[in-house]
């Protein structure tokens, strides 16, 4: 049993996406953001620590402890924020 | 040619040796005055980490990379050559530079490049374990290579070479073997460690930001610090390159790059995946050239090496990347079978879903590797960050030095210090992302895209036939070992084409085939087996 030689062809065109962005580059400067702002981001991320204690039973964490990765694991889909 | 490599014949090794150090085209060069003979060979870089070629007053040569006297989180790399022969080499915890080492009972090499190494030596004996995770590579992590005479040095690791005899020392011990018990971390600090780590990153590198190229796929780590260092930094990262993938994740990849072109403003390189020049293995299917390869290399070299010579030629010295983010959120339930090591991985093993046409045969020896592996310790950093070396070797010797934010003992530390709902799915990272208002698409993708549908694509056009075929009538690992049924594998081949097979299994099986391929390859540079 072969397989032969099938028509390779794959020959797809270079797509940049139209993505290059020739704006001119600013100088080095530093971007030092308002406190509201850091504060603003404290809070959004304590109340997102919040949410993903929220939807974690004791089960969920014993569960999660046992699997040896945890990128994308199935009691999560890989989406955020961590659904019930 | 090779970034560093060494060459030792240990015929005269009762003599008192003198050295000669030049400057030969970009190069410090150490020969042997009294046989003219080349022994050192290592690349002249000013950028970091910068390397440097002493003679000291003892007659010893020392060179490397990094600092000369360089602090335990500092990255270097120190050999000597002492006046008596012997030689010794010290590793830092980073390990940028793969280092390959081999001895063949005459001869002594040390090279970041195995290809140099391998033709340094006289014998090359195969792994017959190497070559069974050659096949399905799991996560192990080894010193091992394809060749028994050659091996990797790692993570603080010293060898010392004195008349024909080696010594290995290893670095100092991980302190702790699972994720439960790294030292407890407190999720609210997340913010204000990564970004202590961001800015040390920015005041160690940002006078080579010109010089520099962030590397994105779009994901959420390599984003992380171009993303950063814009906020901070208006239009300080100048440069962003991206390999490009195909068919539908080029459309949710582009939404990504979209995005973060919106907020970086760089100027931007691209290679594609679908690059009809830079397919993989194409010498073995066009002239049926049989390079050497050794089972740590990434599976596209051709495609990486375009890349690397690209933006080197751009003016490219340091590539920014996001290697390691995964790794800072893993859970490593037991280190052993994370390094596919002893009895754990080898149980793993017994009951791991192999495809049809992965051998019985190849199983068992699959498992006896597993309890084979030589390992002097335990590494400190995550167990995957060293996989990615054969990845680095191809920018470092185009000139462009790797550098993550990432691959730093003390932010892994503190995230493998979480409890595991933050760590999995890298929650604690998401919603870090989340917080600061970066992209949703960034941390919240539609697709978790990676390069395999383009393999996928490449073997469904036929482009491996003849390969395959030629392989199924003179390959080793069919023929001689037994570790694939040639009938069993056209048959799934024909699956993959006529479409029967599910796309899951359609691709594992085309992803195994090509590492079959890439072993049978490997295996055709070895006289005997």
């Amino acid at each position: 049993m072969t397989l032969g030689t099938a028509e390779t062809g794959v020959n797809f065109p270079f797509d940049p996406h139209g993505l290059i962005d020739t704006a001119p580059i600013q100088s080095i400067t530093e971007f030092v953001p308002e406190a509201e702002t850091v504060e603003a981001e404290r809070e959004a991320f304590a109340q997102l620590i919040a949410e993903i204690d929220s939807v974690v039973s004791p089960e969920l964490e014993e569960e999660l402890s046992t699997l040896t990765m945890c990128k994308g694991s199935k009691a999560y889909d890989g989406a955020f924020p961590v659904k019930k | 040619m090779a970034f560093l490599h060494l060459s030792w014949d240990i015929q005269h090794h009762n003599q008192k040796y003198a050295y000669r150090t030049q400057r030969i085209n970009g190069y410090y060069v150490v020969t042997d005055v009294a046989t003219n003979k080349t022994i050192v060979r290592l690349r002249i870089r000013d950028d970091y980490p910068g390397t440097f070629c002493v003679h000291e007053e003892s007659g010893a040569i020392f060179c490397g990379y990094g600092p000369q006297k360089a602090g335990k989180d500092e990255e270097f790399l120190h050999l000597r050559l002492a006046s008596d022969g012997s030689i010794t080499i010290q590793r830092d915890l980073l390990c940028t530079l793969a280092l390959f080492y081999g001895y063949d009972g005459s001869t002594f090499t040390v090279s970041n490049n195995f290809h140099s190494a391998w033709d340094t030596l006289t014998k090359h004996t195969l792994d017959k374990a190497a070559l069974a995770e050659w096949l399905l590579p799991d996560l192990s992590w080894r010193r091992q290579t394809s060749c028994m005479e050659i091996h990797t040095l790692n993570e603080l690791e010293k060898l010392n070479f004195r008349n024909g005899k080696l010594k290995l020392s290893p670095g100092p011990a991980r302190t702790w073997m699972a994720s439960r018990d790294a030292p407890p971390s407190n999720p609210h600090d997340f913010i204000s460690v990564l970004e202590k780590h961001a800015d040390v990153t920015i005041e160690r590198f940002g006078k080579y930001f010109d010089a520099a190229v962030f590397e994105l796929s779009g994901g959420l780590d390599s984003s992380f610090l171009p993303l950063y260092i814009s906020q901070k930094h208006p239009g300080a990262v100048k440069r962003a390159s991206s390999m490009l993938l195909t068919g539908h994740f080029r459309e949710t990849q582009a939404e990504k790059l979209g995005a973060l072109d919106q907020r970086i403003h760089p100027e931007w390189f691209y290679v594609s995946f679908d690059d009809p020049a830079c397919r993989p293995m194409q010498d073995a299917v066009t002239t049926r050239k049989f390079a050497v390869r050794n089972y740590w290399a990434p599976g596209f070299e051709e495609l990486l090496e375009h890349y690397a010579s690209q933006l080197s030629a751009k003016g490219c010295r340091i590539i920014f990347t996001g290697d390691g983010g995964d790794e800072l959120f893993d859970n490593m339930t037991d280190i052993e079978d994370s390094l596919g090591l002893g009895k754990a991985a080898s149980e793993r093993r017994l009951s791991e879903s192999l495809t049809p046409f992965h051998t019985e045969i190849f199983r068992s020896a699959w498992r006896t590797a597993a309890l084979q592996a030589k390992f002097m310790n335990y590494p400190q950093l995550a167990v995957n960050v060293h996989r990615a070396l054969p990845l680095r070797n191809v920018f470092i010797e185009h000139g462009i030095w790797p550098i993550s934010p990432f691959i730093n003992k003390e932010l892994y530390y503190f995230c493998q210090g979480l409890p595991i709902r933050y760590r999995a799915n890298k929650n604690i990272f998401r919603a870090y992302s989340q917080a600061k208002r970066l992209p949703a698409c960034i941390y919240n993708p539609r697709a978790d895209e990676h390069p395999g549908n383009f393999l996928d694509e490449l073997y469904l056009s036929g482009y491996y036939n003849e390969l395959i075929d030629y392989f199924c009538t003179h390959g080793m690992v069919v023929n001689h070992f037994g570790y694939i049924d040639k009938n069993v594998l056209l048959k799934t081949l024909l699956g993959c084409f006529s479409g029967t097979l599910k796309a899951e299994e359609r691709s594992k099986a085309i992803f195994l085939t090509h590492l079959w391929l890439q072993a049978e390859i490997g295996l055709t540079q070895f006289k005997e087996t």
